[in-house]
């Protein structure tokens, strides 16, 4: 092949701007610090990492639901174990009231007593969290309010026959949510409330109320009229509530280890999915680095290069 | 018979043939670094003794008549010129889809920014929302990532019209330059035609550097074919469509402001169909909007139908007492997003008339937002729609820098192959340089030994006895 100036020029020309280009790849990813500027520096690096952000983006939030969530559990469990202490006092009053040496007098000094243990729970119910009620339920609203001879939980009549519809407030931690037929699964998200109608009971057995406000009324009323007609049945009825108080009080428990474990499972994942952003975004710098100063050398060695070749003919030569 | 002065008149036409070498040399030095520029030679013939002299004789009488330049030629190899002329075609298809391809991962930059965070940062003031069903503050929230989601729909929308406006000016630049190239061509056709008419072949080798020079330009915009014709004009057909021949001159056509966009010859009045150049790249990534050329078009649809499940979903998302859904965002396609004015009016507008902490529609939204849907024709999330269209652009993006690598590096060795023939090489120049120096001091010393034996016969023969 005839070798002209031309050819050796564009020869040179096209390494000394492939070098170039390359160096001016090594120093971009060096001056931002990242692999990836554009899709298309690594295809198949860019559609991993993209998810990965999605995933470490997603388990920060649920993390800091979790927090939210644990931290409203709390006060409920909270409110809950105060509430266990009055329900045992009341009862050990109530062992107290039905011996026969107690008079007329001492049963509505007793009775006075139930009416404050019972005043206690409602002001426990309603008490007030950081920026609503700890057992707001879902309509937002002080739960408990007290009638004339009546209680109502969220708007519903404790001595109602009809059973409520409870709603409950559900909270996404990254389970998966799911929903059939616009209702969501129970099974999908975390449970968040607790229901006091659930602990305190509603609805009518024999005329006797479920409601413990409702029987602590009740039993106020008897000991008061010196009347222990229906005292037995009613003091079973003390009983089941603490039972459902128990219930809760276990329920909430479980929620809250179940909600310790997630978290630190969801924290390790994280810890991998940084690492994985690491590898997958970031520049390794001592190897880019090594790399950007072979290139540059590279560039300097085909700039020397050329006052050697361009200008090189037989006129260096001959006189 | 030999005449007595022959051997000065040969002396003469050497020296003359060794300057005019001269000449040529100098003329391919000094233009070793044009552009376009073809070197030349000298063809020179020995001149032939009298065959047709009336008289047989046996004696060498007329020989030695000298040399002559027949002709000063130009060293090309016109199928090289073919072929590089269509692989240049190719390769500029490929530039400028690169280069459009380049633009649009420009705009649809995933990377830094984009909708996916802007989505994904919606969800999570959605996910505190939820928390606090309740409460304004969070509504607000939840009102300014909204917009946050559209303004990034507007932006792409807007940038992708930009785009798209800026790739038909450029094209319209293009066929400028298609019309006026034609036409310069046309004219250096003319003057050549013209010379070769007064058999002046010899002076027209620059203009033909000029014209093939504009042949290589016109080759970059479609693939072209170029037919020498006897009178030293070229006759071109780009994709079998008579563009140039003689005083026929075909000239393109871009009609806008049309949807979709126009190109056609004026001759036929049809869209033109090319097999390669930048014209069939920028009329494929302008208007492309199918599987086999994803243009600007395609992810501007692909935008609008995201767009519009985006209002959907939205939309759907919060009712009133009525049950009634709350409309909270107005358009269907990526430019005419927009927040209602009820909702831009009062951000609480999302929340429950009762103070309900009933959070069940936002998890239903969150669900959709983040869940599989019908996008499109195709299941997925709206995060996962965005992912593929952006990695499939990335994709396709590399497939044709790989082609235009290729591409380049064949059209690279052709030019190599076709400079290794026409390029001037200043060794071989210098060489000659040299040998028609020599060649001229030879003659000269032949004008010497003439002279001294025409001295010899007229001023010292016959002097004997004088």
């Amino acid at each position: 092949m005839r070798i002209t100036q031309k050819n050796i020029q564009r020869a040179y020309l096209n390494n000394l701007h492939r070098n170039m280009k390359q160096l001016a790849t090594s120093n971009e990813r060096m001056s931002s610090g990242r692999r990836l500027n554009r899709v298309s520096d690594n295809v198949s690096d860019a559609q991993r990492a993209l998810t990965v952000r999605d995933k470490l983006q997603r388990s920060e939030q649920y993390l800091r639901n979790i927090d939210k969530l644990q931290l409203d559990l709390n006060g409920q469990e909270t409110s809950l174990m105060q509430m266990n202490e009055i329900i045992a006092r009341a009862q050990s009053l109530l062992v107290n009231a039905k011996s026969d040496t107690n008079g007329p007098s001492e049963r509505t000094i007793l009775a006075k007593e139930l009416d404050y243990l019972s005043e206690s729970i409602v002001q426990l119910m309603n008490v007030q969290g950081v920026d609503r009620p700890v057992f707001a339920g879902t309509d937002g609203k002080t739960p408990i309010v007290l009638g004339d001879g009546t209680v109502s939980i969220h708007s519903f009549n404790v001595d109602s026959l009809v059973p409520p519809e409870i709603k409950g407030q559900f909270i996404d931690i990254g389970l998966g949510l799911q929903f059939n037929g616009g209702v969501v699964k129970e099974s999908s998200v975390v449970r968040s409330d607790t229901s006091p109608l659930e602990i305190l009971g509603y609805g009518m057995d024999n005329g006797t109320p479920n409601n413990l406000i409702r029987v602590f009324q009740e039993l106020s009323k008897g000991l008061k009229n010196n009347d222990l007609s229906g005292f037995e049945s009613l003091s079973k009825k003390v009983s089941s509530a603490h039972d459902r108080l128990l219930v809760s009080l276990t329920d909430l428990g479980a929620r809250n280890a179940y909600l310790d474990n997630t978290k630190n499972r969801m924290e390790i994942d994280q810890l991998q999915l940084t690492e994985m952003q690491n590898k997958l975004e970031a520049v390794d710098i001592e190897s880019e680095l090594i790399q950007n100063k072979s290139l540059e050398l590279t560039w300097q060695v085909s700039l020397q290069l050329g006052s050697k070749v361009l200008p090189m003919s037989i006129f260096d030569f001959i006189r | 018979m030999r005449s007595t002065f022959l051997g000065l008149e040969t002396a003469r036409k050497g020296l003359t043939v060794s300057q005019k070498g001269l000449d040529v040399t100098g003329q391919n030095i000094t233009n070793a670094n044009t552009e376009g520029y073809t070197r030349q030679r000298i063809d020179v013939v020995s001149v032939s003794s009298n065959i047709d002299a009336r008289y047989r004789t046996t004696q060498a009488g007329m020989s030695g008549q000298g040399v002559l330049v027949s002709d000063v030629s130009q060293i090309r190899d016109q199928q090289l010129d073919g072929r590089y002329r269509s692989e240049l075609a190719e390769q500029s298809y490929y530039e400028q889809t690169l280069t459009i391809l380049d633009d649009l991962e420009g705009v649809l930059n995933e990377i830094e920014g984009g909708i996916k965070p802007s989505l994904q940062d919606l969800v999570s003031s959605l996910q505190d929302f939820s928390m606090n069903p309740n409460q304004a503050v969070n509504a607000n929230i939840v009102l300014s990532k909204t917009k946050s989601v559209i303004q990034m729909f507007n932006q792409y929308a807007e940038e992708l019209n930009g785009l798209k406006a800026q790739s038909i000016s450029d094209l319209s630049v293009d066929v400028n330059d298609v019309n006026t190239t034609l036409s310069k061509i046309q004219g250096l056709n003319d003057s050549i035609s013209k010379a070769f008419l007064e058999g002046k072949q010899n002076a027209v080798n620059e203009l033909m550097d000029q014209r093939n020079l504009l042949v290589d330009h016109l080759a970059t915009f479609g693939n072209i074919k170029v037919t020498a014709q006897t009178d030293g004009q070229i006759q071109i057909h780009m994709h079998d469509q008579l563009i140039l021949d003689g005083d026929y001159r075909d000239q393109l056509n871009l009609l806008k402001p049309t949807d979709p966009l126009v190109l056609e010859w004026q001759s036929t009045g049809q869209a033109i169909s090319l097999g390669a150049g930048s014209l069939k790249a920028s009329i494929e990534r302008i208007e492309g909007n199918n599987p086999f050329a994803q243009g600007i078009a395609y992810y501007q649809g692909q935008l609008n139908e995201l767009a519009s499940s985006f209002a959907t979903v939205m939309n759907q998302a919060f009712t009133n007492t009525d049950d009634q859904a709350k409309a909270l965002i107005s358009g269907s396609s990526a430019s005419s997003l927009s927040i209602e004015e009820a909702w831009l009016k009062q951000p609480s507008y999302i929340l429950k008339e009762n103070g309900s902490l009933d959070n069940r529609p936002i998890l239903a939204l969150i669900e959709k937002l983040e869940g599989k849907m019908l996008i499109n024709e195709e299941q997925s999330s709206m995060s996962e729609f965005v992912s593929k269209f952006v990695i499939a652009l990335g994709q396709d993006r590399n497939f044709i820098a790989s082609r235009l690598q290729t591409s380049t590096s064949i059209a690279n060795d052709l030019a190599q192959q076709r400079d290794s023939i026409s390029a001037v090489s200043l060794d071989e120049e210098g060489a000659n340089l040299l040998i028609y120096e020599k060649a001229f001091q030879a003659s000269a010393r032949v004008m010497n030994a003439m002279d001294e034996v025409l001295d010899t016969i007229i001023n010292r023969m016959g002097l004997v006895g004088r």
